[in-house]
């Protein structure tokens, strides 16, 4: 049967899944899909003592469990051309990668997932706001919510719909941008 | 062939610029970045080979910079290091990634809305050829300007962080001939890195050297870059050791018109400067001839016993108090995310993730995170 949902994780969530110890119920539950820069960097994931056992991206991705997923840098540039420079340095590359992949033509499946307040913003920016979720609602759909506890405040659904609403607002105001889009 | 596109062309001439100013050749970035050969760097800097996103992190890694510097001609500068005591080689990698490090921080206070917010720095006026006494006159005008007192280097490093926003890294420049220290001035500011291998005396003596460089540009000056060094060291001596407070203090321990070896040490100490520094600051009062300062610099015995005195040397975390709190603040202001935050303070992102999760759990006993003061 085909997984309900295709899910592009940034880092944050990554890590947030392993350390609620959901990431195996994810991997059922959804079509698991990660931006090439955070595979790349899948080294950071590992502790300062170099336990890496329980997040080893890399090897969920050989074993054929996760997807990775490229973009082009002319597509991330023409993605985030409005964008004002010094908010754009606060995105991490993975996340950057992972907009650029929403915003591209092909992408129609994916649903974007993002524990980073500046990377809500900027879809809020790009008006794909509906086209991601907070980390809330994925455990929520998935069932696993009841096991996780008090979620950190950046993972709610409301501090999503908070950030994405005031990209959106960003989009007539011109904040963060180098003029408005509207 | 394909024709390169603008864009491609520009990001590929800005990656060449990079690794040149690193001294890497195409090979070398090549295998850097897991290319099998340096044909594939070749065709990224003449534009013709388009990148992929993971491609170019890799890349901006290797070259010690980000994607937005490679992407963004704004973020993009190259900034003149003033070095102290240069190395004749291999000092590219530690500019490169000191500038990296400074444009962090100067990115972390533009989120923080405080970039530019500080007290102002000190200003030094200097005739085209200055005397010594100007520059130590001037010394003095800047120890009371920043309130430094009679310990000045006490209090030097953390003064100029905290209110005048100097950004002071540090860095493993090597024991010896790796260079002292090194400051630039660009659109973050000013900056300095002090090497983490000398002693605490002798980085404070190159933070006031370089200080006198961040405050008297080079080039306001008909000398030769030699003279421009010992006028350098002439400042840094004044405002380290104050003649009112440094003949005070020699006073306490003369006797008889002698001073021991050991109230001599003390003196060091207590000034936070090397022996040398006092030794040759005394001849500059008048105190001492300076062949006597040459003769007891060659001093084995008291070269011996001033490496008795020493305290334990601490270990200095390369990256500032004030700049790990910012990204701190910064991330709880939702300005940054745990990722990026992570490579920001060049930590593992587990690490990070575990510290933040240990503040959510304290934040949610319910405990508020903000007190609010009683209304004068």
């Amino acid at each position: 049967m085909k997984k309900p949902k295709l899910l592009l994780l940034d880092a944050d969530v990554v890590i947030f899944a392993h350390q609620l110890d959901v990431w195996t119920s994810l991997k059922s539950a959804y079509e698991i899909h990660l931006p090439a820069t955070i595979l790349d960097e899948a080294k950071y994931f590992e502790t300062k003592q170099g336990n890496c056992k329980s997040i080893d991206v890399q090897a969920d991705l050989i074993a054929g469990l996760i997807k990775k997923l490229e973009a082009d840098v002319k597509d991330l540039t023409r993605t985030f051309e409005s964008f004002d420079p010094v908010f754009l340095a606060a995105l991490h590359d993975g996340e950057k990668e992972a907009i650029t992949i929403l915003a591209s033509d092909g992408a129609s499946e994916l649903i974007f997932c993002t524990g980073d307040v500046s990377a809500m913003k900027a879809v809020g920016m790009l008006d794909l706001a509906s086209k991601c979720i907070s980390f809330e609602e994925v455990l929520e759909k998935a069932g696993l919510l009841k096991h996780c506890g008090r979620l950190q405040p950046n993972l709610t659904k409301s501090a999503y719909s908070t950030h994405s609403a005031k990209g959106k607002t960003c989009r007539i105001t011109g904040e963060s941008l180098k003029k408005p889009i509207i | 062939m394909s024709q390169p596109s603008e864009q491609a062309a520009l990001l590929g001439s800005r990656i060449r610029i990079a690794r040149e100013r690193l001294n890497l050749s195409q090979e070398k970035l090549a295998s850097k970045v897991g290319f099998n050969s340096a044909q594939i760097i070749s065709t990224i800097e003449s534009g013709v080979r388009e990148l992929k996103v993971s491609e170019l992190n890799r890349i901006a890694n290797s070259l010690k910079t980000s994607i937005d510097a490679l992407l963004n001609s704004d973020l993009q500068v190259e900034p003149k290091f003033l070095w102290r005591e240069q190395p004749e080689a291999g000092f590219e990698q530690n500019q490169a990634i000191f500038l990296r490090r400074c444009e962090r921080y100067g990115l972390v206070e533009k989120w923080c809305d405080i970039l530019g917010h500080h007290k102002p720095m000190p200003i030094v006026s200097l005739t085209a050829r200055p005397s010594y006494g100007e520059v130590q006159a001037q010394a003095e005008q800047v120890r009371n300007f920043l309130q430094l007192g009679g310990r000045p280097a006490c209090a030097l490093e953390k003064t100029l962080q905290e209110d005048q926003g100097v950004k002071i890294f540090y860095g493993d420049l090597g024991p010896a001939g790796g260079g002292s220290a090194f400051s630039v001035k660009s659109w973050f500011g000013e900056a300095v890195l002090l090497n983490s291998c000398e002693a605490p005396w002798r980085r404070n003596y190159s933070l006031a050297h370089e200080l006198f460089h961040l405050l008297v540009p080079d080039d306001s000056m008909t000398l030769s870059k030699d003279q421009i060094e010992i006028l350098a060291n002439v400042f840094a001596a004044a405002l380290l050791l104050p003649a009112e407070h440094l003949l005070a203090a020699v006073s306490t321990r003369e006797s008889s018109g002698k001073i021991s070896y050991e109230g001599l040490i003390e003196i060091a100490r207590e000034f936070d400067v090397s022996i040398d520094a006092l030794l040759w600051r005394l001849v500059n009062l008048g105190r001492f001839e300076s062949q006597k300062a040459k003769e007891l610099c060659g001093s084995k015995v008291l070269r011996t016993m001033d490496k008795a005195s020493f305290p334990a040397r601490e270990k200095r975390n390369p990256l500032p108090e004030r700049y790990i709190r910012l990204c701190f603040f910064a991330y709880r202001q939702g300005l940054m995310g745990l990722a990026k935050m992570a490579e920001f303070l060049e930590t593992g992102i587990v690490d990070l993730a575990e510290q933040v999760r240990d503040i959510d759990s304290e934040l949610a006993t319910g405990e508020e995170a903000e007190v609010t003061f009683v209304r004068c």
